[in-house]
C-alpha cells in the first residue's frame, strides 16, 4: 500500500512513518500531499483533507493537547486521540460519532489500519456517554515483544475466516427473472409473495444473527489478544528466569 | 465537485428543512463546489400547487423546479387511508397509497435524475417523509451514483422514518445524516450501521441576527419596559406545549412575580380553543405569524425563551434565542436534550409538567446574572458548533467519506480528483 504522512517534521511523524514501513507500506512524508496514495495520515488539520476522494484518511490528534484542530475530524475517516477525556470532548462537545474515534498507541496502530482498510472495524453502536472505546484501546495495545506462537497465529487465521463469514445475509441477492417482457412482473410477484415472511420475520432475525456473529468475533478477538498477551508475558518471564 | 440536492421544496418556500438545504447548497457553492437542486414548484406542501418558476439561480445555486401532482382532498383521503391501515397491519400493500398521498409526485424530476444524475459526484436527498426521496433514491441506485439522505425524522412521528420504503432508503443509501445525536440513536436502534450514520445539526448565520437593544425592541412591540418577559415562539400546535407554558406563567403570576408572557407564532385551532381559558391573564401578549424582523425583535425583547415542546426534531428556535444571548427552557425529550445542556445554557423540564417549568422560570427571574451567563454560554455554543459553515464542514466531510468508501470498496483509484476544485497544497 502507498501511505503518505502529512504534517510538520516531528518525532511523532517519524514514529508513524517507521510504523507504516514496518507494515510493509511504501511511505512518503511531506506537507505536500500526493494524489496516488491509498492511506493518508495527517498529524493535524490540513487543507488537502477537504479534497481527498480516495483512500483512507486518518487524523492523529494524539499530540494536540487542546484539541484545537478538532473541527478537522469532520473530514477524516478515523481519528486517533490520546485519552478518554479527549474522546469524550470530541463526542459530547463537538458531536462527532464515537465509533470513528480511537484511543490507540503506536504499537496497536498497525492493527487498526489493517482493520480500517478491510472495513472490519467494530460495528457495534457505542453509547455517547458511559461506555467508551477504552476497552478496544486496551485490546489494541500488545506488548512490544516477539510475534505470536504458531498456535496463536493459527487461531488468529481461523478467527479471520470466521470474521469474513460473520455476515450471513445474502446482501447482493435480488429476485430476478430472465424471461423477456414479463420477467420484471414475475420477479415482482415473487418478491411480493415472499415479502410478508422476509421483511417482518426472516430479515430481522438474520440481521440479529449477523450482529451476534460480529459481537462474537469481537469478543473472541479480545480473548485471543489477551491470550497472546499472557503467552508473551509468560515467555518473557521464562526468559528472565533462564537468565537468572 | 458536483452535487445534486433533491428536496421537496426550496426557498422562497418556508420551513426548517427547506432552509437547511438552501444554506447547505449556498455554502457549498461558496466553497467552490457546483450544486444543483431538484425540487417541486410548490410553496405549500398541503396542496403542492405549482407556483414557482421552472428554473432559478439563487445565490449561485441552480434550482430546477418540476411540476408535481396537486394534492387535493381525495389525495389526502388516500394518504390517511393508507397510513391508518399501514399502522394497523404493517402490510407493505398500503405503502404505494402513502407514497401517492404524500407527494410531491413529479415525474419530470424522476426523469431528470435518471437522465442527468451521472453528472454528479453524489446525490443528497432531503426529508424522508416525502415521496421524492423514494424515487430519487431509486434513480440514484439505477445510476450507481452515491446517495445520502437527511431524513429530518421526528421520533414521535413514525411515519417520518419508519415506513417500509423509508427504511429501505435508509438501509440502502450510502450515508444517513441526522440533525441531533438523539435522531442518530433512533436510527441506530432501527439497526443502521453506526459507521453510516452521522450527526450534522442545523446551522444559523450569526450575521442574520444583529443584536438590538432590549429596551428598543420592547418599545417597538409595545411591551413593558420593566420586568421579566418569557417568550413562547413557534407554531401554536398542541405538541409545542403552549398550554404547559401558559399554566406555568399563570402560576407565577399568582405568586406576584414581575413577569410578562409573549406568545408568538401562527395560530391553530388548538390555540384558538385555548385562549378563552386565559383571557384576562395580566401581562399576556399574543402575536400571530410575524416577519423575520419582528421575530428578531421578540427575541431581543424577551429575557428567556420557553418551548416545552414534545415533538421537536431539533428546535432551531433555541439556537436563535442563544444567538440573541437568551437562555432557553425546553422539555426533556431526546432531541431537545441533545441540544440544551441542562443548567449550562438553559433548563430541561419534565414534559407536560407546568410546576417544573414554573420553577425553572422562577430561578431565572430570581437571578439575572444566571440568566445572562446562561445566554452567553448558549451564544458561545452556537458560534462554536451550530453555524452554517460548521454544519457545511460536517456535511462536506460526510460527502468525502462516502466517496472514499465507495472508492475503497470498488477497487483501485486512478489518482483523479473531482473536477470542481483542484487539490490545494499546503496549509
Amino acid at each position: 500500500m502507498k501511505a503518505h504522512v502529512a504534517g510538520p517534521t516531528s518525532p511523532a511523524a517519524s514514529a508513524v512513518c517507521c510504523l507504516l514501513r514496518e507494515r510493509g507500506d511504501v511511505v512518503s512524508y511531506s506537507d505536500q500531499v500526493p494524489l496516488d496514495a491509498d492511506l493518508y495520515f495527517f498529524l493535524g488539520g490540513h487543507e488537502a483533507m477537504k479534497c481527498l476522494t480516495h483512500g483512507l484518511v486518518i487524523l492523529d490528534l494524539r499530540h494536540d493537547t487542546t484539541l484545537e484542530t478538532a473541527p478537522w475530524v469532520s473530514y477524516a475517516d478515523l481519528c486517533l486521540v490520546r485519552s478518554d477525556q479527549d474522546r469524550e470532548a470530541l463526542v459530547d462537545a463537538h458531536g462527532f460519532e464515537p465509533e470513528r474515534i480511537f484511543l490507540v498507541t503506536d504499537d496497536a496502530l498497525s492493527d487498526l489500519v489493517d482493520k480500517a482498510v478491510r472495513d472490519a472495524l467494530p460495528r457495534t453502536h457505542i453509547e455517547r456517554r458511559g461506555m467508551t472505546m477504552a476497552d478496544h484501546g486496551t485490546a489494541m495495545r500488545p506488548e512490544d515483544v516477539p510475534g505470536p506462537t504458531p498456535q496463536i497465529a493459527s487461531l488468529a487465521a481461523r478467527l479471520e475466516g470466521i470474521e469474513r463469514q460473520a455476515d450471513i445475509m445474502l446482501r447482493g441477492y435480488r429476485v430476478r427473472s430472465r424471461l423477456p417482457v414479463i420477467g420484471p412482473l414475475i420477479a415482482w410477484v415473487r418478491r411480493n409473495l415472499t415479502s410478508h415472511l422476509r421483511e417482518p420475520y426472516l430479515d430481522p432475525t438474520l440481521e440479529r444473527q449477523v450482529a451476534v456473529n460480529r459481537e462474537l468475533v469481537i469478543t473472541l478477538r479480545e480473548l485471543l489478544d489477551r491470550q497472546t498477551d499472557l503467552e508473551r508475558r509468560l515467555a518473557r518471564f521464562e526468559e528472565e528466569q533462564r537468565h537468572g | 465537485m458536483r452535487f445534486l440536492h433533491v428536496t421537496q421544496r426550496y426557498p422562497p418556500a418556508i420551513g426548517g428543512a427547506e432552509r437547511y438545504i438552501a444554506d447547505l447548497s449556498e455554502e457549498l457553492v461558496q466553497r467552490g463546489h457546483q450544486v444543483d437542486v431538484f425540487t417541486s414548484r410548490a410553496l405549500d406542501f398541503h396542496t403542492w400547487k405549482n407556483e414557482l418558476p421552472h428554473f432559478e439561480r439563487l445565490n449561485g445555486v441552480d434550482v430546477y423546479r418540476f411540476s408535481a401532482m396537486r394534492r387535493r382532498g381525495w389525495v389526502w383521503s388516500i394518504l390517511h387511508f393508507g397510513l391508518r391501515n399501514y399502522w394497523r397491519t404493517r402490510s407493505r400493500w398500503y405503502e404505494p397509497l402513502i407514497f401517492l398521498g404524500g407527494g410531491p409526485l413529479a415525474p419530470g424530476m424522476l426523469w431528470a435524475i435518471l437522465t442527468r444524475g451521472r453528472r454528479y459526484d453524489l446525490i443528497h436527498l432531503s426529508c424522508l417523509v416525502y415521496g421524492h426521496v423514494a424515487y430519487g433514491y431509486w434513480a440514484a441506485q439505477q445510476l450507481g451514483v452515491p446517495v445520502i439522505v437527511t431524513p429530518h425524522a421526528h421520533a414521535r412521528q413514525e411515519d417520518t422514518y419508519n415506513l417500509g420504503y423509508q427504511r429501505d432508503v435508509m438501509f440502502g443509501c450510502d450515508h444517513v445524516v441526522a440533525v441531533t445525536p438523539a435522531e442518530r440513536d433512533l436510527f441506530l436502534d432501527l439497526g443502521l450501521d453506526p459507521w453510516r450514520v452521522s450527526v450534522a445539526g442545523n446551522g444559523l448565520r450569526p450575521d442574520d441576527y444583529p443584536g438590538e437593544q432590549q429596551a428598543t425592541a420592547r418599545r417597538r412591540l409595545g411591551l413593558p419596559d420593566e420586568g421579566f418577559i418569557v417568550l413562547f415562539l413557534g407554531r401554536k400546535s398542541n405538541y409545542k406545549g403552549l398550554d404547559v407554558a401558559l399554566e406555568a406563567y399563570a402560576a407565577l403570576q399568582s405568586q406576584g412575580l414581575p413577569i410578562s408572557f409573549l406568545a408568538v407564532g401562527p395560530e391553530t385551532d388548538y390555540s384558538q380553543a385555548l385562549w378563552p381559558r386565559y383571557q384576562g391573564l395580566p401581562g399576556l401578549t399574543v402575536l400571530g405569524a410575524v416577519s423575520d424582523e419582528e421575530k428578531l425583535a421578540t427575541l431581543a425583547a424577551c429575557d428567556c425563551l420557553v418551548l416545552p415542546s414534545i415533538g421537536e426534531a431539533f428546535g432551531i428556535v433555541f439556537l436563535e434565542a442563544w444567538l440573541m444571548g437568551k437562555p432557553v427552557i425546553g422539555a426533556r425529550v431526546p432531541a431537545v436534550s441533545s441540544v440544551i445542556d441542562d443548567g449550562q445554557n438553559g433548563w430541561l423540564t419534565v414534559p407536560g409538567d407546568a410546576s417544573d417549568l414554573a420553577a425553572s422560570i422562577a430561578r431565572l427571574v430570581a437571578d439575572p446574572d444566571l440568566t445572562h451567563r446562561m445566554g452567553a454560554r448558549g451564544r458561545d455554543k452556537v458560534l462554536r458548533r451550530y453555524t452554517v459553515p460548521c454544519i457545511t464542514d460536517r456535511v462536506e466531510g460526510i460527502y468525502l467519506r462516502v466517496l472514499r468508501r465507495r472508492q475503497r470498496t470498488s477497487g483501485p483509484h486512478d489518482g483523479r480528483q473531482s473536477a470542481a476544485r483542484p487539490l490545494e497544497q499546503g496549509r
